[in-house]
């Protein structure tokens, strides 16, 4: 019981493909590796978008697959920014983007990987200390309302691949992320 | 460093797709205490996980993982996709009973059976049985029956963020619309390592 177009033969696990061959290192290394082959760069990014505001500065689509460094980005509630490449996390960027946007905390994740199609289209390394923690961030379809959100901990080797089905059995991308905790400024 | 060679792609939402009905208000009332049935209901008959056998602590009575008919709140227990029938009188475990799990190198948890969500729809919503608070998962069954293999494992046992019952449960709803099938929500109540 599933979607008349799932075919679970889509799926690419990393089980089969990054644990038995060369590419496990790109999974726990601190290096980024690109993927070999071509990559599928997920359209259109239907997040609701946090404005940064000047505050930080965004360089990236939220999705973009193409950049080769561990990328940033923003979360207040339902909405998230776009990704920047550059730069680190600081509590009074944090601060300001609450202050100015008046709808909770705001919350920095490094970009850790995009998965659509039922595979992992581009993966980064950790980067700035962020968590042990990767949360999956399931945009919401055309009709809204329906976007979801998974929190889960460990390894990416043994967590990714339920992203890898999240993607394939909603037909959606899949955006990872871990929460990067500012340092506190004195 | 080269960038990847890359195509741009789009998602297509299935036609058949239909938003999930859910009334916020309803939602916000639910409680650890809250039990609730669907008046009709077919009854779902989704592909089972590999079993995972309980031993002795199955004597005190099992049903079907996504039965809906079981009064008491059931627990189940899993060890990667290997996940057992719900246990409809649950109690904690003894050293004794753990010990009868091959648990090498893996984790046991236990999980309360909280609510069966289909096609967008809540079939049953069972009341809190133990007092662990937090940590919520989603259990979707595979589509793929046969031997066990991680080429064609497309089962789903995957944390929530949602801490809070009525986030968990509308998140089940969600789900259970935007992959067309049945998921089961749970509750983590315990972790046992080997």
């Amino acid at each position: 019981m599933s979607w008349p177009t799932y075919d679970p033969a889509q799926l690419e696990f990393p089980a089969v493909t990054w644990w038995q061959g060369k590419r496990t290192p790109a999974l726990v290394s601190q290096e980024y590796e690109p993927f070999p082959g071509r990559v599928l760069a997920p359209i259109p990014a239907v997040f609701p978008v946090l404005d940064l505001l000047g505050v930080v500065t965004p360089s990236a689509a939220l999705l973009d697959v193409t950049h080769t460094q561990t990328a940033l980005f923003y979360v207040s509630g339902h909405a998230i920014s776009d990704a920047v490449l550059d730069g680190e996390v600081r509590d009074q960027d944090l601060l300001d983007l609450e202050e100015a946007h008046r709808s909770g905390p705001v919350t920095a994740y490094d970009k850790r990987a995009v998965v659509a199609r039922g595979r992992v289209q581009q993966y980064w390394p950790r980067a700035r200390g962020s968590g042990e923690f990767l949360t999956f961030f399931v945009p919401p379809t055309v009709h809204g309302g329906d976007a979801l959100r998974f929190t889960v901990p460990g390894d990416p080797r043994w967590q990714i691949p339920a992203a890898v089905v999240l993607s394939a059995r909603m037909c959606t991308p899949v955006l990872v992320g871990s929460q990067v905790v500012a340092p506190q400024t004195t | 460093m080269t960038a990847p060679v890359t195509a741009p792609v789009t998602d297509v939402l299935p036609d058949e797709y239909e938003p999930a009905r859910i009334d916020p208000a309803w939602l916000a009332a639910l409680t650890d205490s809250t039990a609730w049935h669907a008046p009709s209901n077919a009854v779902p008959t989704p592909v089972p996980f590999p079993r995972l056998a309980t031993g002795p602590l199955g004597d005190t009575g099992t049903a079907p993982l996504f039965d809906l008919e079981h009064a008491p709140t059931a627990w189940f227990y899993n060890i990667g996709h290997q996940v057992s029938d719900a246990h409809v009188n649950p109690a904690g475990m003894t050293r004794e009973q753990h010990d009868w799990f091959n648990v090498d190198r893996a984790v046991l948890f236990t999980r309360e059976k909280r609510a069966i969500a289909h096609r967008g729809n809540l079939l049953r919503l069972w009341p809190a049985h133990s007092d662990v608070t937090g940590e919520y998962a989603l259990v979707c069954p595979p589509t793929v029956t046969g031997p066990y293999s991680t080429s064609t494992v497309d089962g789903l046992m995957v944390d929530l963020s949602a801490t809070d019952l009525p986030a968990a449960v509308r998140d089940a709803i969600v789900a259970s619309a935007r992959m067309n099938t049945t998921v089961l929500l749970a509750r983590t109540i315990d972790r046992m390592y080997s």
